[in-house]
């Protein structure tokens, strides 16, 4: 190769240009997997919660300890990737890996009984301050100021470093980092959850928590509503809607029975209608 | 509870992203029209050799034009939104680049730097500074250039010019060298950059066929490219 020729040279330059470009993506996309596992696990997780066993409080908590574990580690290495660049050309990295996170993330609040966060809400949790020598904060959110009361010691424990950070961080430079979150992103994830719900109202439909069932319904049909009240052509939107309408009316049909037959007689009822379409579906394998 | 709000906030949003977009696309459309203008304009290569001076010199007036389409997008888009909307001029861009390439290569002989590219647009080279002009972009129109010199070649056998081929195939070649350097992942750039063999081979076969017949003024030398432009106005 002919080291004088000035398109060579020229070339090297965008060669090297390219391949940080790629390795950028690369490791974006590694962070988006990890993020996708462990969202799946904390939704499985989410999944043993049972009535019979009063377990609800430690699971949820449990759930919430690691989702916020996601957000100070995966996705704050995603926001450090992405810092000071245009993070619209990267989004598709960890796309993936983000609906996935937000459908366990409300799949959670969900199950706490709560209001469902924004997408708004959630970008706060990924804006982070960090001080220039690696020290790490998460910035404070109100939503989480406004959830204490209810929420257990240890979220209150995670605050208390918190503070002491702070102190740090007045004596050093700080720099602040977000992961951006499309609203559009944060909608598709939203819809996931949609079966997960169902899966919920389904399986506590076997644990005898006629409550849940009736609870899971009344989601299920306000998600849903909200979805039909949007007005985008955008075809996994679309698809996802569609989904949801199965998963409504499945639950609906669970709702109906448990009301006509009372809840023991429910149980053996669905059993043929329910029990095989719900191990079928998955996230992501409708056609 | 899901509440009410967030599509409502959704909606909005999908709202504005609509009316950002319908602007750009006009601008698009305005750019579009010049660049079709230019490249009308370039088409002339291929039949007449003494008016590529005039055709450059108009292809560049339309460049001029481009660039005030240019300057009003810069305006319209956010900082580091660029590749949210990217998807609108990224074609046009790339034709433009080829564009410009082409013409600087003819009034020239070399190929035109990211650098200049982007200044005869407006445009910045590094992201950092603004509105700029995506490497993967350039290098696709690059690309194109190879493939329309290919046509330029026979076209200048058939006029009567067996000197310039010689010229293009060099330059076509060091482009060749030039994007084996590159690590291409497999996207559209990717298979573009697999059809450039094709236009090498193209170019070899005319100068194979010149070379027999005896048709070659000169070896190629360093000089060759510095006597077509001096020969131009004698022609």
């Amino acid at each position: 190769v002919d080291d004088d020729n000035p398109i060579i040279c020229a070339f090297k330059g965008y060669a090297k240009e390219l391949d940080s470009k790629h390795d950028r993506y690369e490791r974006i996309v590694k962070h988006s997997r990890d993020i996708t596992i462990e969202s799946k696990r904390i939704i499985f997780l989410l999944h043993t919660i049972d009535s019979k066993k009063n377990n609800a409080e430690k699971i949820i908590s449990d759930a919430q300890k690691r989702l916020e574990a996601l957000c100070h580690t995966h996705f704050l290495s995603i926001a450090k990737e992405l810092e000071g660049l245009d993070p619209y050309q990267y989004a598709r990295a960890y796309s993936s890996g983000l609906q996935e996170f937000v459908e366990a993330f409300t799949f959670c609040e969900f199950l706490n009984g709560k209001t469902l966060s924004s997408w708004e809400d959630l970008q706060k949790q990924f804006s982070y301050k960090v001080a220039e020598k690696g020290n790490i904060k998460v910035e404070e959110v109100d939503k989480v100021k406004g959830d204490d009361e209810e929420k257990t010691d240890e979220v209150k424990e995670v605050e208390a470093p918190k503070d002491e950070t702070e102190v740090v961080l007045e004596e050093t430079k700080v720099k602040e980092l977000s992961c951006l979150i499309q609203p559009m992103e944060f909608v598709l994830g939203l819809a996931d959850v949609t079966g997960e719900v169902m899966r919920r109202c389904i399986n506590s439909l076997g644990s005898g928590d006629i409550e849940a069932c009736f609870t899971a319904c009344r989601m299920l049909q306000a998600l849903y509503s909200g979805y039909l009240s949007l007005n985008v052509r955008h075809r996994d939107l679309y698809h996802k809607t569609q989904t949801m309408e199965q998963s409504v009316l499945k639950t609906e049909d669970v709702c109906y029975n448990v009301k006509i037959r009372g809840g023991e007689a429910a149980k053996w009822g669905t059993v043929e209608s329910f029990g095989k379409a719900n191990f079928d579906e998955d996230e992501g394998f409708y056609g | 509870f899901p509440n009410h709000g967030i599509f409502l906030k959704f909606q909005s949003y999908l709202d504005n992203e609509q009316e950002t977009r319908e602007q750009i696309r006009t601008i698009v459309r305005e750019i579009e029209q010049h660049a079709k203008e230019a490249t009308i304009h370039l088409q002339i290569i291929h039949s007449k050799i003494e008016k590529i001076p005039s055709a450059c010199f108009e292809a560049r007036k339309c460049f001029d034009e481009c660039r005030k389409g240019y300057e009003q997008l810069s305006k319209l888009i956010p900082p580091k939104q660029y590749y949210r909307y990217c998807d609108h001029w990224l074609f046009i861009t790339q034709r433009l680049i080829f564009l410009i390439s082409l013409t600087v290569y003819l009034e020239a002989g070399f190929l035109v730097s990211r650098e200049t590219a982007a200044e005869i647009l407006g445009l910045q080279t590094s992201q950092a500074d603004g509105f700029h002009l995506d490497i993967e972009d350039y290098l696709m129109g690059v690309l194109l250039l190879a493939s329309e010199l290919s046509r330029f070649a026979k076209n200048l056998v058939t006029l009567g010019d067996y000197n310039r081929p010689l010229n293009i195939s060099q330059f076509v070649s060091d482009l060749n060298s030039g994007f084996r350097l590159l690590n291409l992942k497999n996207d559209s750039l990717r298979k573009r950059f697999d059809a450039l063999k094709y236009d090498v081979k193209k170019i070899e076969e005319v100068i194979y066929d010149i070379s027999i017949r005896g048709l070659i003024p000169k070896p190629i030398s360093m000089e060759t490219n510095q006597q077509t432009s001096e020969e131009k106005p004698s022609e």
